[in-house]
């Protein structure tokens, strides 16, 4: 994790409180595997209640 | 001490079949070759020693097995840097994709696979995002700078300081699909709304489909049977049809036959359901006068005189009893009126009450209140009233102070003068004088005789007269200042007990009244309690009365039909009609069509039933999803939707944060190494600045402007300045972003920067590379390019500012590439 993330995270903290938390795994994501990074993460929240979305657009 | 490339190794990497090798120098390495001889694989091949498979993960290959060469299964590059650090990284063919094997060897230790990606970020300090950022630079890094429009130059700068990250994983975040996923749901739940009802109905979903069939099998029964009573009903009216057939122009008087029957029937059934068998005027008639009379007295009773005289006029006969009825009735209403009206008075009285309730209770306060102001001031009131007894009013104790006051002066005087007197005559007998001090007339001694009488007569001292006066004058001060004192309580004291009288009379006033509206409030409940209780005596019998009118209406009807009836029965017997025959079958049609409803109707309501039993039971898809783990899932998504708004919402503040922070950051940098790379006086900085703007249905953006500086301050923007400039302004922007982040980095990669320029660029750009090394901002350049005169400005110029440089051509030859280094 470069300065850069470090600085987003920070701020994302003080701006999103609670939400905080899922967009930083959600930018970390993007950073690591880009859009499919970000699809799995939603996946994995969206599995509680057994919905999944595709990696298609929007 | 900083990274640096040292060497590069490539095998069968995209175009180069077999194995070639390059080093690099510190300073400048230009490699130099025409289109499609490979230059840009040479720094594709860098970045991919660098980064793997992160290449294919960001899309910057489309997939990784097209870096192997096209005659090859596998391909293979080594980098060597400064700081003893080597990547290999190996590519094999698997079908349409490529198996990567890496190792990165760090001071003599090797890592091997995975590791190799997070120890290259590790040593360097920079991921692929940042390489691709401010590393690797291309034209078009160059030219979004400095060229185009500012919302593309916003976009690329943004890109620059790392915040695309932010834009794309908003972009990329499923909105429209959970948008989807909710709308589904939410159509599927209000088509299943019914379904809790059905099941609460049948049980459950297996017994509301036991329930379809059932319904299915009865319907099916119903339509059989529909179909024969429908033959049946067909049978009959085809027989009716034949019996008539013979007889002509009976059809008129068979129809009004069998319709006054019918009618008749029909009266008969309804005054039998209400008990009516034999009904008379002259019932009636006795029933209206007994109203009428008792409504006479009452309206009389309550001074309703005129009504009281219309209806006591009304003379009531067999004929018009139902005139009369309503004449009555409308008597009778002039009494609810006056129910009414007793009422209204009644609300207002009690309206009253409640006013004279309220003034007594405040009375009541107000005499509570002053009582114990009167008993706290009477000590004070009597011992003014002692003080008054014994001294008399305040104002003639002070006429008598007055008097005392001046007595006392008078006195005083006169004692003044008596001891003056009486101290010169003895002088004169103490001292013999023989003349007289004062008016020196000569003094015998008659003279000493009557002087000494007259000392005797002046020794007798006014003295207690003097303290008489003073004592009495002295008490009456102290009884005239404590009446003073007491004086404002003895008058609040009176003024006091005059208000008090004053209460005690309006409160005995308002409770008089209150007495008399309680009086009025009682008479006007009596009045109506009674003139209610005869009001709804006598609008129960008016309303019998009145049945008993529709019904003897009625009765006298049904005498007519059956009249009429035997009437006609009698014509066509006449006739030759058998209406035996004809009521028998006219009676068969009437039951079955009677049935034949009544089936329809069943079958109607049981069809209704199946439709929407099956209507619900298809919405659950049979698959038996509890409408409650429906709700549940919806509820989850559009929290989970909200969230993600939110989240998008705050992305966009914090990337305007970050954008603020890197501006603040690279601001200054951008203007001191603008000052280094800019030898010329017409321009002494440069600097950079971002406005927010609203773009309206775009929403709000962020612009970045990019700026020179004219000596003196004046901002100049690039629009207006030289290619040169705008060059310099750009790359002293990349340098300052690279400067910005903490790396250990220490070359720049440029693939092609400046493209189809003309001479005053390309000689700009050379002298801006050697100031790069010649200011030690950068200590290694790797640049590729076609142009033989890039190259040649750029030695010239290392040449003038003794900056080292390595040129490296690459030559194409059909399919064969190849690599030479002059001046190795």
């Amino acid at each position: 994790m470069n300065e850069l993330d470090e600085l987003i995270i920070k701020f994302l903290r003080e701006r999103l409180g609670e939400d905080s938390e899922l967009a930083i795994k959600l930018y970390m994501a993007y950073k690591e595997s880009g859009r499919h990074g970000i699809i799995k993460v939603i996946n994995e929240e969206l599995s509680k209640v057994g919905v999944e979305v595709g990696e298609d657009e929007g | 001490m900083r990274a640096r490339v040292n060497e590069l190794i490539v095998r069968d990497f995209r175009g180069f079949r077999g194995e070639h090798k390059i080093t690099f120098n510190d300073g400048i390495n230009i490699i130099q070759g025409p289109v499609g001889s490979g230059k840009t694989s040479i720094i594709q091949a860098i970045e991919y020693a660098l980064y793997g498979t992160q290449l294919e993960v960001k899309e910057r290959v489309s997939k990784l097995s097209d870096l192997i060469n096209e005659d090859s299964n596998s391909a293979m590059v080594k980098l060597t840097l400064s700081n003893d650090i080597e990547v290999i990284r190996e590519l094999r063919r698997a079908g349409e994709s490529a198996r990567e094997t890496a190792s990165i060897t760090i001071n003599g230790t090797t890592y091997r696979g995975g590791d190799t990606y997070s120890r290259i970020v590790e040593v360097l300090g920079v991921d692929d995002n940042d390489f691709e950022r401010f590393v690797l630079v291309t034209h078009r890094t160059l030219e979004a700078l400095v060229y185009g429009n500012v919302f593309k130059r916003s976009l690329f700068i943004d890109k620059m300081f790392g915040l695309d990250a932010l834009d794309n994983l908003n972009r990329s975040l499923p909105m429209s699909q959970i948008e989807n996923a909710i709308t589904v749901l939410r159509q599927r739940l209000a088509s299943v709304k019914e379904l809790p009802e059905i099941i609460s109905k049948y049980g459950s979903i297996e017994k509301a489909q036991g329930k379809v069939k059932e319904l299915k099998d009865e319907i099916e029964q119903l339509r059989k049977e529909e179909g024969e009573l429908s033959n049946v009903y067909g049978e009959l009216l085809r027989k009716r049809e034949e019996l008539l057939r013979g007889f002509r122009g009976i059809e008129e008087v068979y129809s009004d036959y069998i319709a006054t029957r019918l009618r008749r029937e029909n009266l008969e059934q309804e005054l039998e359901k209400y008990g009516v068998k034999e009904i008379n005027e002259m019932s009636i008639r006795l029933r209206l006068e007994k109203i009428k009379d008792s409504l006479v007295e009452k309206l009389e009773e309550y001074a309703l005189v005129r009504e009281a005289d219309d209806i006591n006029k009304l003379v009531i006969t067999n004929d018009n009893l139902a005139d009369a009825s309503e004449k009555i009735y409308t008597a009778f209403e002039s009494l609810v009126r006056l129910k009414d009206k007793l009422n209204e008075d009644k609300e207002y009285l009690s309206n009253i009450r409640s006013d004279l309730e309220a003034q007594v209770e405040a009375l009541k306060a107000s005499l509570r209140e002053l009582e114990p102001r009167l008993s706290q001031e009477e000590p004070r009131v009597r011992e003014y009233r002692a003080l008054v007894d014994r001294y008399g009013e305040p104002i003639k104790v002070k006429r008598e102070i007055e008097e005392l006051r001046g007595r006392l002066e008078k006195i005083s005087i006169e004692e003044g003068f008596r001891s003056s007197l009486l101290n010169v005559l003895q002088y004169i007998l103490i001292n013999h004088e023989d003349r007289c001090p004062i008016c020196g007339r000569p003094l015998g001694d008659d003279d000493y005789e009557r002087i000494k009488n007259r000392i005797t007569e002046l020794s007798k001292s006014h003295s207690e007269e003097i303290n008489n006066v003073r004592s009495r004058l002295s008490e009456l001060e102290r009884a005239l200042a404590n009446m003073e004192t007491l004086l404002p309580i003895v008058n609040d004291y009176d003024a006091t007990i005059e208000r008090m009288r004053d209460v005690r009379s309006r409160y005995e006033v308002v409770l008089s009244k209150l007495e008399t509206v309680e009086k009025s409030i009682r008479d006007i409940d009596k009045r109506t309690q009674v003139l209610t209780r005869f009001i709804d005596e006598v609008r129960v019998e008016i309303d019998n009365v009145d049945k008993s009118i529709a019904y003897l209406r009625k009765y006298r009807e049904l005498e007519s039909l059956r009249r009429r009836e035997e009437e006609l029965r009698q014509r066509l017997a006449n006739l030759g009609v058998d209406t035996q025959t004809m009521i028998s079958i006219e009676e068969q049609i009437r039951y079955i069509d009677n049935k034949l409803t009544q089936v329809r109707t069943k079958l109607s309501d049981e069809s209704a039933e199946l439709s929407r039993l099956e209507l619900a039971l298809s919405s659950t898809g049979f698959n038996r999803e509890d409408p409650s783990v429906l709700r549940r899932r919806l509820d989850f998504l559009e929290d989970f939707y909200n969230r993600l708004t939110r989240i998008r919402a705050g992305i966009r503040d914090v990337q305007a944060r970050v954008r603020d922070e890197m501006i603040k950051v690279i601001k200054n940098n951008v203007g001191s190494i603008f000052k280094m790379l800019y030898p010329y006086g017409d321009l002494e900085g440069a600097g950079i600045e971002v406005i927010v703007r609203d773009r309206g249905i775009i929403g709000v953006v962020s612009e970045y402007t990019l700026y020179a500086l004219r000596p003196g301050g004046r901002k100049v923007t690039i629009s207006r300045l030289s290619d040169g400039q705008r060059l310099t302004i750009a790359l002293s922007f990349l340098l300052s972003t690279y400067r910005a982040t903490n790396h250990n980095i220490d070359f720049l990669l440029m693939d092609e920067p400046a493209p189809y320029v003309d001479q005053k660029i390309r000689k700009a750009l050379a002298t801006l590379l050697t100031r790069f090394i010649g200011e030690e901002l950068i200590g290694q350049v790797i640049i590729t390019t076609q142009s033989e005169d890039l190259v040649n400005d750029i030695t010239n110029a290392a040449k003038e500012n003794g900056i080292k440089y390595k040129v490296i051509k690459l030559i194409k030859d059909g399919n064969e590439r190849r690599i030479v280094s002059p001046n190795d």
